[in-house]
């Protein structure tokens, strides 16, 4: 396979392709496989680095883990730190961490991206064919009795006594052993992320994969992408090692992440005429709640979210009224130092508290933001990233902490901590209330934003948004955003497999049409 | 991509502690380097032995160092935050960030050293008995937004580096990976 990494560059280089392809998660990876499948000379881009179990990069642990694939080495947060970013900074972007669940976008969401924001081209028919395919190429099975955990279980036991419907997750698993270790990154390429599917598939069929390489910015003249400029970084430091990297192509893909690719953009002075470039942020911000059970629980064991809930996917209002829902419910699953540090409280009271690490259970919940956040670049260039979670996504979040919380009694936990810094314990179902007025703001409790969108919205309408329903930059011909960033909102469930087949549909117009318009 | 609850949202970047206004900021900035960038008797006696930093002042690493001993003090039978160089790792982590991450945890340090003359107090952190201490947090916790910023990241910093290290892990009911480590990553902050 074609992969260059940092210690193998010896210095500039300059490159044409047919297609160069910046980021190479589940939107780069897919768009790349299918262009290098159809012929076309694509060189993928990948600012973070190559990691792969057979070279023992995986180790599992979560420092280094934390260090070798998460963007901003786990420290990236919105401005006001209220939002932890989670998103991926490797070959293989954050289907290298992520949980494998696998869910077609429902078909309301896709019926509002057409009828509110004139997206065309995605309906749900028109995904289906590529639906089914990757369901096939991933393995996408319903989770397995033996792989659920002691956590799964409870979440089954509890949810279903206080009558909330419980049902399997779809999972992109091939011969799982449960080793848990799901979230840095799977040492038996068991989880099918884009580093064991679609990037060697991309590889073999004659793509070029250039790691530690960072874009700088898109070049374009007269309306026209004409290649990138990059910076190739020293992966012993995070910085830029000296030599650079120009590639001279018409075709310039942006697959950076939903965190990142509108920034790519904006220091690439592409046009924004819409002012929709860097806004419309929506992440899924994740409330959590934690059980402490009389039984082991370890939750860094086996699958994370075997089992779940739907059943408050969409909000329920009254009279326009919030009442419940907006979110998906699962149990949750966290290695040890990362549950200890969000467990409250310092010194005697604190490891105590670690002293039972084993047996804390939690609930999750990955919220369908209503409110949008924003990104602009600083002065330096570097992305500051806003998103609040007031409003309605606030009353959101309490329902999910709720719901969590009678799960977790009705398993069987003598208490519910709150993930506040003050570290807010619930004796029992009576004291739910106090969920509503727990304080959740910036310095008071801290959420994981994982699953980013929105910030260069697809649309018919140039007014509106950023790229058109082909992926194409609007008014920057053969510049095509392929990844989360296009969605105009979250799409409600997890959307690796949505990024997937929206890539899909942008490789079938490059291959079919576009070098002919 | 799902998941999840990486690891804590540990730190403010960007700018985000210091969001209570660009005249504040300015302040806690030029207060950070002022107050915290030159060494003296009494913060040298509080840098654990041995440990030189690489990012921080001879200052700031004190009020690091002071700071992760009050979140996880000693007890007999477990590692302590000096033996598993929780402070020095922080310092080392911030050598791969940009400068002005850097700088709001700078500031982060500055207001917990400080952060007693905001109300009223004229005692520093490292300077406080050690009940002193447990109060002062107490009231970053659940004082001005910034305050409880600061608060929050640098404790989740502290506690994540503290129990990440194999040492700890008997006393957390962790039995470790599966396999023995083959390889740190590159740009690895125990170095």
């Amino acid at each position: 396979m074609d992969i260059l990494e940092w210690t193998g560059v010896k210095g500039d280089l300059v490159e044409t392709a047919d297609a160069v392809v910046i980021g190479s998660g589940c939107g780069g990876a897919t768009v790349a496989k299918e262009l290098a499948a159809a012929g076309w000379k694509v060189l993928i881009l990948e600012s973070g680095g190559y990691y792969v179990p057979e070279r023992g990069d995986f180790d599992q642990r979560e420092d280094d883990m934390l260090a070798r694939i998460d963007g901003g080495r786990g420290l990236h947060a919105t401005a006001d730190t209220q939002c932890n970013l989670t998103y991926g900074h490797n070959v293989g972007g954050a289907s290298v961490h992520y949980w494998a669940e696998s869910w077609r976008t429902p078909r309301d969401r896709t019926e509002s991206w057409e009828r509110e924001f004139g997206v065309e081209g995605h309906s749900d028919d028109e995904l289906r064919p590529y639906y089914e395919r990757l369901e096939k190429d991933l393995n996408v099975h319903l989770a397995t009795d033996e792989r659920l955990n002691r956590m799964n279980q409870l979440f089954d036991r509890g949810a279903r006594a206080v009558g909330i419907h419980v049902e399997r997750v779809l999972q992109a698993r091939k011969n799982c052993i449960g080793s848990g270790y799901c979230m840095q990154g799977c040492s038996f390429n068991a989880k099918q992320s884009q580093l064991v599917t679609h990037l060697p598939a991309a590889l073999a069929s004659g793509a070029r994969l250039f790691a530690d390489c960072r874009v700088e910015q898109v070049t374009h003249e007269r309306g026209r992408a004409t290649g990138v400029f990059a910076r190739f970084l020293d992966r012993r430091t995070a910085k830029p090692m000296g030599p650079t990297l120009t590639v001279k192509s018409d075709c310039v893909i942006v697959a950076a992440g939903g965190f990142q690719s509108a920034a790519v953009l904006m220091r690439s002075g592409v046009p924004d005429p819409s002012g929709q470039l860097g806004k419309n942020l929506r992440a899924n911000p994740c409330p959590m709640v934690f059980g402490l059970f009389n039984e082991d629980v370890v939750l860094w064991k086996n699958i994370p979210a075997g089992v779940g809930t739907m059943q408050y996917r969409l909000p329920r209002f009254d009279a326009g009224k919030y009442v419940e829902g907006g979110y998906l419910l699962y149990p949750n699953q966290l290695p040890p130092a990362a549950l200890g540090a969000l467990m409250p409280g310092w010194g005697k009271d604190h490891r105590a508290l670690m002293t039972q690490l084993p047996r804390i259970g939690s609930t999750i919940a990955w919220i369908d933001d209503v409110n949008s956040g924003s990104m602009t670049l600083d002065a330096q260039g570097h992305p500051v990233w806003q998103l609040d979670i007031t409003g309605v996504d606030d009353l959101i979040c309490r329902d999910a902490m709720k719901k969590g919380a009678a799960i977790l009694f009705a398993a069987g936990a003598r208490e519910v901590l709150l993930a506040d810094s003050l570290g807010t314990r619930l004796r029992g179902p009576d004291e739910m209330a106090r969920i509503d007025t727990v304080a959740m703001g910036p310095g008071d409790m801290m959420f994981s934003v994982p699953h980013p969108c929105g910030m260069t919205r697809m649309g018919r309408d140039p007014a509106r948004s950023v790229v058109d329903n082909n992926h194409q930059h609007h008014q920057v011909k053969g510049l095509f955003v392929c990844d989360p960033s296009v969605f105009p909102t979250a799409p409600s469930v997890d959307p690796s497999l949505t990024i997937m087949a929206f890539s899909y549909v942008a490789a079938r117009f490059l291959t079919e049409k576009w070098r002919k318009t | 991509m799902p998941p999840p609850p990486q690891p804590p949202a540990f730190l403010a970047t960007r700018r985000g502690l210091l969001r209570m206004g660009a005249g504040t900021a300015a302040v806690l900035s030029a207060g950070s380097s002022l107050f915290l960038s030159r060494c003296n008797g009494h913060y040298d006696a509080l840098v654990p032995a041995g440990q030189q930093p690489r990012v921080l002042s001879g200052k700031q690493f004190a009020v690091l160092a002071t700071f992760v001993d009050c979140i996880l003090p000693d007890e007999p039978g477990w590692p302590t935050a000096v033996e598993t160089r929780v402070a020095l790792r922080i310092d080392h982590e911030l050598a791969f960030h940009h400068d002005q991450l850097v700088d709001d945890f700078r500031a982060a340090l500055y207001l917990v050293e400080y952060g007693d003359f905001l109300h009223g107090g004229f005692t520093r952190f490292t300077r406080m008995t050690q009940p002193e201490r447990d109060a002062h947090l107490h009231r970053m916790q659940r004082g001005w937004s910034l305050e409880k910023q600061a608060f929050i990241n640098l404790r989740l910093l502290a506690v994540f580096f503290h129990y990440t290290d194999e040492r700890t892990w008997q006393h957390i009911g962790y039995a470790g990976p599966m396999f023995p480590v083959a390889s740190r990553p590159p740009a690895d902050n125990r170095a």
